[in-house]
C-alpha cells in the first residue's frame, strides 16, 4: 500500500470518526454518563480498523498475510494439443509456439526460443486459466536467466507475455514481463497487475514418478508488480517482494505463473551440463550417472568449484568405462575430495590393478598424517594455482629417458605450465614388480616425491608454504639442490609423517615383533646386536633416496649403483642405515 | 665319519671339479656356510622364529670397505622350508653344492648375479650339521640396490 492510500485512509477515517461524532451528539439523548462516551469512541476506533481493513482489500495489489480465498486453485500437466483447443482462436500464438510461418502477417523464423511444448502447466482458479510453458534461448546468451511463456486466459479475453526471470541468490527473482504475441520480443512490456510466482510444493506422500503434478500444492511466492500498470516500458524492479512466501492470498485477476520446485535446481544442473563438451554429454548420457552427478552437484551446494573433478569423472569414464557401481562411487568421491589440484583420476580404484589398489591405500593413509596435510595437501588442495598430478607407470626412467636407468618415481615440473608430475613406477608397487617395496617404504617413495613437489612449488613461489619455510629458515633450493635440503632440513618431517602413519602401516603383532624380536648389529656386522628401533628406522628410511647428494656421501659415505658401499665416512652411520634398511625389509611384512 | 668332515672333505675337491656352468643353469642352489666373524658373519636378526641373518664378506686385499652379500630366510610371507637331510644328500647333489671359496673364486659381481639367478637357494649351516642328519634352509639374497633407491 502506498504513502498517498495511507493518507486518503487515516483523512476518511477521521471524517467518518469526526461525522459519527458529530452525528452521535445531535441523535443520542444528552446524558453525562461517561462509560456511555468511551463506549462510542470505542466503536468508531474499531470503524476506523475495519474502514482501513475493507481499504487494503480492495487494493489490487496482495499483501502479506492476505485473508486466504475460498477459490479452489488446481494445477495440471496438459499437452500442446490441449492448449491448442483451449486458445483455438489464437493462431498467432499457436503458430509461434510451434513455429509454423503459415500466417503473412507474422513470421517467426527469427525467434530466438525453443519451446517446451510437452510441459505444459495448466493453472486454474475461478475464471482465471494460465499456461506455463518453458522456454529457452537458442543460444545461450547469459546462463543466469530463466524464460517462461505464459498464456493467460481471463474468461474469454487471452492474452500472452514471456517472462524473464534473473537467478539471484540461488533463487529466481523476475526480471521482466514482455509481450509474447510480436514479431520479435524486443523489451516493450505489457502492463501486469501482479504477477504471482506459485511453486508446486515438493510432494513426498504421493508418487509423481507417472508425471503427474501434486493434487494439493499449498506454498506459493509471489512477486508484486512486475511490468508496468502504466506500460510506460519500464521494469520495476520488485526483487525484494519476491522474497515474501505465503499461503496464496486469492488475487483471480493477477498474472499467475507456475515453477516447478526443482526450477533452481534444474538450471544450477543445465548450468552444468551447458560446461560439458558434446561428447562428455554423450557420456552423461551413456554412463547413466546423470543422477549421481546431479546429487553430487546438490550436495555440493552446485558450487562451480566441484565441476572440474566432474568432468574429469566423465573424461575417466571415456577412456574406461565403469560397470561397477561401487567403483563408480569411489571415483566420484574422490575426484570430489580430490579437487582438481591433486590430480589423481590416471589411478583410479580398481580391483584388477594392484598397483592402483596400493597407491590409494597408501596415498589415503598419508593424508591421515597432519604434517603431511600441512606440507603437501595444505599447499596443493587449496590452492588454485599449483597443480599436482600423480601416475602410475609400467616402468619409470631418471629424468622420464628410457634410454637412462630405470628408478623408482620421479617428479618433474612443466616449464610453462609449472604443473607437477609425479610419476611412480608400478614395479615397486605390484606384488610381483621387480623392484617392489613394503608398504612403508613405498609410503616413504610417494612422499620423498610429494616432498620434490613441495620443494619445486615453494622454490618458485616464495612466499608460499611461508609457515614451513620459516621454520627451516633456510634458502630454497634448485631443482639440483633438493636432495641436499631434503638431506639436511626435510629429515625430520618425512620421521614426523612416518611415525604418524606407522601403525596404519605395519599390523599391531608386526610391530610389537620389529620392538621386541628384531636384532641390528652397529657399527659393524659382528657387533653384539641391539634391539631394533622405530625412530631410527624412520631416519634411516627417510634418507634412502638421498645417496648421491653430496651431504650424505661427505657425512656416510658413498655406495655404488648396486648398493655397495665403496667409501664410508661414518662407520656408525653407514652401517646403521645399511641395518635398518635391511632389516626393516626383511622383516616388516609387505 | 661325521658329516661335516665329510663336506670339509668333498668341497674343496669338488671345488675344482665342478662345473660352474652347471652351476650357473641350475634352479636350485647349495650353499655351505661356516660362521669366522670375519668373512662370514651369522647374526641373529629375529628371535621369534629364530632366523638368522648369513653374510658373506669380500676380502679385497684390505680394502674398505669390503663388498658383501646378505641371505636371509624370509618369514614375510610364507614360512621358509627346512628340511634335514641324510649325508648320502650332500653325495647326490656335490654338484651343485658351493662355499666361501668358490664365491671368493668367481668374483663379488659374478657371485652376487649367480645368485640372483637362482629359483631356490639353500643354506647349509655348519652349525645344523648334527650326527646323523643336515638341517637345511631356505634363504633369499638381499637386493642390496633397496639401498640405493633412485627417487
Amino acid at each position: 500500500m502506498g504513502s498517498e492510500a495511507i493518507i486518503v485512509f487515516l483523512l476518511a477515517g477521521i471524517v467518518l470518526v469526526a461525522g459519527a461524532n458529530f452525528l452521535s451528539n445531535l441523535l443520542s439523548p444528552k446524558s453525562d454518563n461517561t462509560q456511555k462516551t468511551i463506549d462510542v469512541k470505542k466503536l468508531h476506533l474499531l470503524l476506523l480498523i475495519l474502514l482501513t481493513l475493507t481499504n487494503c482489500e480492495n487494493d489490487a495489489v496482495l499483501q502479506e498475510n492476505a485473508k486466504p480465498t475460498q477459490t479452489t486453485k488446481e494445477i495440471k500437466n496438459i499437452s500442446f494439443e490441449e492448449l491448442k483447443l483451449k486458445i483455438v482462436k489464437e493462431t498467432d500464438i499457436i503458430n509461434k509456439l510451434s513455429k509454423k510461418n503459415n500466417t503473412a502477417k507474422a513470421k517467426f523464423d527469427d525467434d530466438d526460443f525453443i519451446y517446451e511444448l510437452d510441459s505444459i502447466k495448466e493453472f486454474t482458479q475461478g475464471n482465471y486459466h494460465s499456461y506455463t510453458i518453458n522456454a529457452h534461448k537458442k543460444v545461450a546468451e547469459n546462463n543466469s536467466f530463466l524464460y517462461k511463456v505464459l498464456v493467460e486466459k481471463r474468461n474469454d479475453t487471452i492474452s500472452s507475455k514471456i517472462i524473464t526471470f534473473e537467478y539471484q541468490n540461488k533463487k529466481f527473482v523476475p526480471k521482466s514481463v514482455s509481450d509474447f504475441n510480436l514479431k520479435k520480443i524486443n523489451g516493450r512490456y505489457a502492463p501486469v497487475d501482479a504477477l504471482i510466482i506459485f511453486v508446486e510444493e515438493k510432494c513426498t506422500c504421493h508418487d509423481h514418478s507417472d508425471g503427474s503434478s501434486c493434487d494439493h500444492p499449498t506454498t506459493t511466492k509471489y512477486a508484486l508488480g512486475i511490468g508496468s500498470t502504466t506500460g510506460s516500458g519500464s521494469t520495476s524492479s520488485s526483487g525484494n517482494s519476491t522474497t515474501t512466501y505465503n499461503s496464496y492470498g486469492g488475487g483471480g485477476s493477477s498474472t499467475t505463473v507456475v515453477l516447478s520446485p526443482y526450477e533452481e535446481e534444474i538450471f544450477e544442473f543445465r548450468n552444468f551440463t551447458e560446461t560439458l563438451s558434446v561428447e562428455n554429454k554423450q557420456i552423461l548420457i551413456d554412463s547413466k550417472i546423470g543422477i549421481t552427478i546431479f546429487n553430487l552437484l546438490k550436495e555440493n551446494e552446485f558450487n562451480p568449484e566441484i565441476y572440474k573433478p566432474l568432468v574429469f569423472a566423465l573424461e575417466f569414464l571415456k577412456k574406461e568405462p565403469l560397470t561397477n557401481y561401487v567403483d563408480l562411487q569411489k571415483l566420484l568421491n574422490d575426484t570430489q575430495n580430490s579437487p582438481f589440484n591433486i590430480d589423481r583420476l590416471s589411478i583410479p580404484y580398481n580391483l584388477t590393478k594392484p598397483e592402483n589398489q596400493n597407491f590409494n591405500e597408501l596415498y589415503d593413509i598419508l593424508k591421515t598424517s597432519p604434517t603431511f596435510k600441512e606440507l603437501f595437501i595444505d599447499l596443493f588442495q587449496d590452492d588454485k594455482r599449483f597443480n599436482v598430478k600423480f601416475e602410475i607407470a609400467d616402468h619409470v626412467f631418471e629424468d622420464n629417458d628410457p634410454a637412462k636407468k630405470e628408478v623408482h618415481a620421479t617428479t618433474s615440473q612443466d616449464p610453462v605450465t609449472k604443473n607437477i608430475t609425479i610419476k611412480i613406477s608400478k614395479q615397486i608397487l605390484s606384488p610381483d614388480g621387480t623392484m617392489r617395496q613394503t608398504k612403508i617404504e613405498n609410503a616413504k617413495t610417494i612422499l620423498h616425491e610429494c616432498i620434490h613437489a613441495y620443494l619445486f612449488t615453494i622454490s618458485s613461489n616464495p612466499l608460499v608454504g611461508k609457515d614451513i619455510a620459516e621454520v627451516i629458515n633456510t634458502v630454497l633450493p634448485t631443482v639440483a639442490e633438493q636432495h641436499d635440503f631434503m638431506y639436511n632440513k626435510m629429515i625430520p618431517t618425512m620421521v614426523n609423517v612416518l611415525s604418524q602413519i606407522k601403525d596404519l602401516l605395519v599390523t599391531p603383532a608386526n610391530n610389537l615383533e620389529m620392538k621386541d624380536n628384531v636384532y641390528v648389529h652397529i657399527p659393524f656386522n659382528y657387533s653384539p646386536s641391539t634391539h631394533f628401533d622405530w625412530n631410527d628406522y624412520y631416519h634411516n628410511l627417510a634418507l634412502a633416496g638421498l645417496q648421491s647428494c653430496a651431504f650424505f656421501k661427505n657425512e656416510i659415505g658413498t655406495f655404488n649403483s648396486a648398493g655397495q658401499p665403496l667409501i664410508t665416512i661414518n662407520q656408525t652411520l653407514m652401517q646403521s642405515f645399511v641395518e635398518y634398511i635391511r632389516l626393516g625389509h626383511q622383516n616388516i611384512h609387505p | 665319519m661325521k658329516p661335516y668332515l665329510y663336506i670339509l672333505l668333498i668341497i674343496p675337491c669338488l671345488l675344482f671339479s665342478q662345473d660352474i656352468e652347471k652351476i650357473k643353469v641350475t634352479d636350485t642352489l647349495y650353499i655351505y656356510f661356516k660362521n669366522d666373524n670375519v668373512n662370514q658373519i651369522k647374526n641373529l636378526a629375529n628371535s621369534k622364529h629364530p632366523s638368522f641373518n648369513y653374510i658373506f664378506v669380500y676380502d679385497l686385499k684390505g680394502i674398505k670397505p669390503r663388498q658383501s652379500f646378505n641371505l636371509f630366510e624370509d618369514y614375510r610371507t610364507e614360512i621358509p622350508e627346512t628340511k634335514l637331510v641324510r649325508k648320502s644328500f650332500l653325495k647326490k647333489n656335490k654338484n651343485i653344492i658351493v662355499n666361501y671359496d668358490f664365491f671368493s673364486k668367481i668374483g663379488f659381481r659374478e657371485a652376487e648375479q649367480l645368485l640372483f639367478n637362482k629359483k631356490r637357494i639353500y643354506l647349509i649351516d655348519n652349525d645344523n650339521i648334527h650326527c646323523s642328519k643336515i638341517k637345511i634352509l631356505e634363504v633369499k639374497i638381499f637386493d642390496n640396490k633397496l639401498l640405493v633407491p633412485d627417487e
